[in-house]
């Protein structure tokens, strides 16, 4: 049971966290598909800092930065040159996978543990981690109590703020959003730059606090992962946290069957999410996974 | 106008913008691509000359490596086409990944469980019928679900893919297993089945005759069907084609289900004429190759040949730089990612200039 707790809080993180990210985007109107590849130069910021003497803290740093800056370029692409929102993000995945890619093949030829960052450190919460149960959900990489710190604080942002009710206006009706007198350019940009941030963060947990270094493709389809859990969270963060337990117990369960030698085809297990979530569409429809309105639209109205 | 105007209703098609044509700034940026080798040979510290001596020796030294360039374009050149036409339709089909992988199974189920038949005909069609049927039904299901349940097409095209790939992969370590295997894969197909050489001296394969056969059956739908002008006028603006009294869900449905059967097709080209066998890992990324594809072409059926040529050739290209210069693969994927988004960004950037400068008519 503990075991099944502990791998699936570890698998659950990274995916809360890239939901988040999903979620800021698409509710101030940018369908952020570069998930994914945030994702990956995140974990290849953090594993090349953290190898060195540096040590994670700053690593998780660069990660964060350097996804934030990466956020900001993708930002002015979709947002003010208006490029189409899908293929940009498509294509920056397809880029990311192989410009991290190919530097760790070439890193890694020179010297073979210049991305390795050991063993992830856990920082068991006193008191807490002791809970028999769910204890080891509190025995984790740092990052990810910040992962659990952020689903009611992006909360309170989106939904209790004057901030997050202009973030929300730029999601579902921009021109009005313009009219009252919000930069919608702006609040955009703005929430790509935290949407770079997060999805770098789920990319430096990763590596920090699961994997223990960085290799190619590490993600393997997180980042988009991270959107069918975001519909099936009705774009909520507190949604986002239960569907990514979902997402991290199959993961889990995957692995614990796998040692126990109980004869279920893994690949069963790791669909049952999608399934699930297919199901939820079939039979909820309308009622879940509605994206706010402007997704992926570039705002028209100019001068 | 009026009443478009009254309801707020955006009813403005598209028109043709002054300058460069769109055609001319991607085949800039596939020139920009190849520029953009020489940084990253020089990062791994590999002599560049040699480099690019090397990729364009890889597919035009000799008319062997042609027909290799030929092999590798084939699947994209397909699964590029299944990309292609929904674009067209303003569908997003980023599961030609999944499409792919479930024509190539069901070809490689029928032609190992069915008996050999006598008729080169029906040996040659009922596999790739087997696979457009199979990609068309994952392809239409998200057609279906956009349709029925609103839930965009980025995410259930995506969602499919994932559940086909574990499908597979159960499928070649279990049911589908070569017996005494040491790996998980299937059988091999039986030599009746397989798509062998074109032509005098065998340069160009089946494979790719048929992918160019299809792509110009796709821009003749395109141009010049009913079926083409409605998908086309659903992806200019789904409103003014609702108006004129076109299902935008059906016709939406019906090019996702084109576009799966297409892909289908490029999975069962790449299992008959080369792999013969599906393993547990079948597609190196073309489902994903082949939106690149497809935006670089602009959804025109007949531009997905040239560019899809062009990624074979990198594709080509990369496994002969891996074996002489040790570097990875993935140098592709590192070319092929850039073109695009500076190609987006810059039509982007010219259409809404465009917008600024002269506002719809009232």
């Amino acid at each position: 049971m503990e075991t099944i707790v502990q791998s699936a809080s570890i698998a659950g993180v990274p995916l809360l966290l890239g939901a988040l990210a999903v979620l800021v985007a698409s509710r101030a109107g940018v369908l952020n598909l570069a998930v994914e590849g945030l994702m990956l130069i995140g974990a290849f910021a953090a594993a090349g800092v953290a190898a060195t003497a540096l040590g994670g803290g700053l690593g998780f740093a660069a990660a964060v930065v350097i996804g934030g800056i990466a956020g900001l370029g993708l930002g002015w692409v979709m947002v003010v040159a208006r490029a189409d929102q899908v293929v940009v993000g498509v294509a920056f995945n397809i880029m990311m996978l192989g410009l991290t890619g190919y530097a760790f093949g070439v890193i890694t030829s020179d010297s073979r543990d210049a991305l390795n960052t050991g063993q992830p450190t856990r920082a068991a919460l006193p008191g807490l981690s002791d809970i028999p149960g769910i204890g080891p959900l509190f025995d984790m990489h740092w990052i990810a109590y910040l992962a659990f710190v952020l689903v009611p604080i992006v909360s309170w942002v989106l939904f209790r703020t004057g901030l997050g009710t202009r973030l929300r206006a730029c999601g579902e009706y921009a021109e009005g959003a313009r009219a009252v007198g919000i930069d919608v350019i702006r609040v955009r940009l703005y929430a790509m730059v935290v949407s770079g941030m997060l999805s770098a963060a789920a990319g430096a947990f990763l590596v920090l606090g699961d994997i223990g270094l960085f290799r190619r493709n590490l993600t393997g389809g997180r980042g988009y992962i991270a959107f069918v859990i975001v519909i099936l969270a009705r774009y909520h963060p507190v949604g986002a946290l239960l569907a990514a337990a979902g997402f991290g117990l199959a993961q889990a369960l995957t692995f614990y069957l796998q040692l126990q030698g109980i004869d279920i085809p893994s690949q069963f297990i790791l669909a049952t999410p999608y399934v699930v979530t297919l199901l939820a569409i079939i039979l909820l429809g309308r009622r879940i996974g509605q994206p706010p309105a402007e997704e992926g639209r570039p705002l028209r109205i100019t001068a | 106008m009026s009443t478009a105007a009254a309801t707020g209703d955006d009813v403005s098609v598209p028109r043709r913008r002054p300058g460069l044509p769109d055609a001319v700034w991607s085949a800039l940026g596939v020139l920009a691509s190849l520029v953009f080798l020489a940084p990253l040979l020089a990062l791994a510290g590999q002599p560049i000359w040699h480099g690019y001596d090397l990729l364009f020796s890889a597919s035009f030294g000799s008319s062997a490596d042609l027909s290799f360039l030929f092999l590798a374009s084939t699947p994209l050149v397909l699964v590029g086409l299944g990309v292609a036409l929904p674009l067209r339709a303003g569908m997003f089909n980023l599961g030609g990944e999944g499409q792919l992988l479930a024509g190539a199974v069901m070809a490689v189920w029928v032609a190992t469980s069915l008996p050999q038949f006598d008729s080169y005909f029906l040996s040659f069609v009922i596999p790739l019928a087997a696979a457009a049927f199979a990609g068309a039904v994952v392809g239409g299901t998200a057609g279906v679900l956009r349709a029925w349940r609103r839930v965009s097409e980025v995410v259930t095209t995506l969602m499919l893919s994932f559940i086909i790939l574990l499908v597979a992969q159960y499928l070649v370590s279990g049911p589908l297993q070569v017996e005494n295997a040491v790996y998980p894969a299937t059988d091999i197909v039986p030599i009746g089945y397989r798509l062998g050489g074109a032509g005098p001296d065998q340069l160009i394969r089946w494979g790719f005759v048929i992918a160019v056969i299809i792509a110009i059956a796709v821009w003749l739908l395109t141009q010049f069907t009913k079926m083409g002008w409605r998908q086309q006028l659903i992806g200019l603006n789904p409103k003014v084609a609702a108006r004129q009294g076109i299902s935008v869900g059906r016709e939406g449905t019906i090019a996702l289900a084109i576009g799966g059967a297409l892909a289908g097709l490029g999975g069962a080209a790449e299992l008959l004429g080369n792999q013969l066998r599906v393993g547990y890992v079948f597609s190196p990324g073309w489902g994903f190759d082949a939106i690149v594809i497809a935006l670089l072409a602009r959804g025109n059926a007949l531009a997905v040949i040239p560019f899809a040529l062009y990624f074979g050739f990198l594709r080509n290209g990369a496994l002969v730089l891996q074996q002489e210069l040790q570097v990875s693969p993935d140098l592709v994927l590192a070319m092929g990612g850039a073109p695009v988004i500076l190609v987006a960004a810059i039509i982007g950037f010219r259409s809404y200039k465009r917008f600024v400068a002269e506002p719809a008519p009232e």
